[in-house]
């Protein structure tokens, strides 16, 4: 092993290319790209879903109160039928 | 000290160390850019050179490995996209281009380079911190969080897988 460590203490340091500082400088001053956060993607879809969910709940409770309506009706024609003077 | 004065004080150091992970130019230069991004961020943390040195160490130590984990990652994706199953060793690095290598040796450092590449990291780090960057066992147990002890013992089973490599390499 001794002289395979040998030559890989042969490799030479070299100098880092000019272009690294350029292409760090783009890096710092290139906007940020604006990214909704996850925690607001998910706020609004909790808000969308409880939307959804009382307007089905709404949608239920006014068709049962029409129904109870209609069935109060027809009570009320029964009893007009069973009425004798 | 502002970020010009860091960035002049260490970027061999960063850009020749990520050379060490990668063995090729673009992407040490790619590592070493995405070290410095970081440096940028947190560097107003550190009052002491010495530490700020170990930090910027140990950062390039794990920004070379996520940068090789993630092309290992892509590479797979890629040649499973392509349906391609002609090759599955992907701990090898194809384009080996590393200029501190003299001519001379270039082929026998690519062989050890593509054992080393094959190493568990934790081995990999303590070979190349040890062996190439000449560093002390003190300095690296410092870079790797760890005590000389552990450094050392990770040396030797890296020594022990290499040879191992080796000879099953020459064997073949």
């Amino acid at each position: 092993m001794k002289e395979e460590f040998d030559i890989l203490n042969k490799i030479k340091k070299v100098e880092a290319p000019d272009s690294l500082w350029n292409g760090i400088q783009m890096a710092i001053h290139q906007p940020v790209a604006e990214i909704v956060p996850i925690s607001w993607i998910r706020l609004a879809a909790a808000i969308l879903v409880l939307s959804l969910v009382t307007e089905i709940y709404t949608l239920v409770q006014t068709n049962q109160s029409y129904k109870q309506q209609e069935i109060s009706s027809l009570v009320n024609i029964n009893q007009n039928a069973l009425y004798h003077e | 000290m502002n970020f010009e004065e860091i960035y002049r004080e260490h970027k061999n150091l960063v850009y020749n160390l990520a050379l060490q992970y990668t063995q090729n130019t673009q992407d040490a230069e790619e590592v070493a850019q995405d070290v410095f991004l970081k440096v940028y961020e947190k560097f107003g943390q550190f009052k002491e050179a010495a530490a700020l040195k170990t930090w910027i160490y140990r950062i390039t130590v794990n920004q070379s490995l996520d940068y090789i984990k993630a092309k290992k990652r892509k590479k797979r994706w890629s040649l499973f996209t392509a349906k391609s199953i002609e090759s599955d060793d992907h701990s090898s690095i194809p384009d080996f281009n590393h200029p501190g290598v003299e001519l001379e040796n270039k082929e026998e450092v690519e062989r050890l380079f593509s054992l080393i590449n094959e190493l568990p990291e934790n081995q990999k780090t303590a070979l190349i911190l040890l062996k190439i960057e000449g560093l002390s066992q003190v300095e690296a147990a410092e870079i790797l969080e760890t005590s000389p002890k552990a450094v050392e013992s990770l040396f030797q089973r890296a020594k022990k897988n290499l040879a191992e490599k080796l000879r099953q390499s020459e064997g073949k």
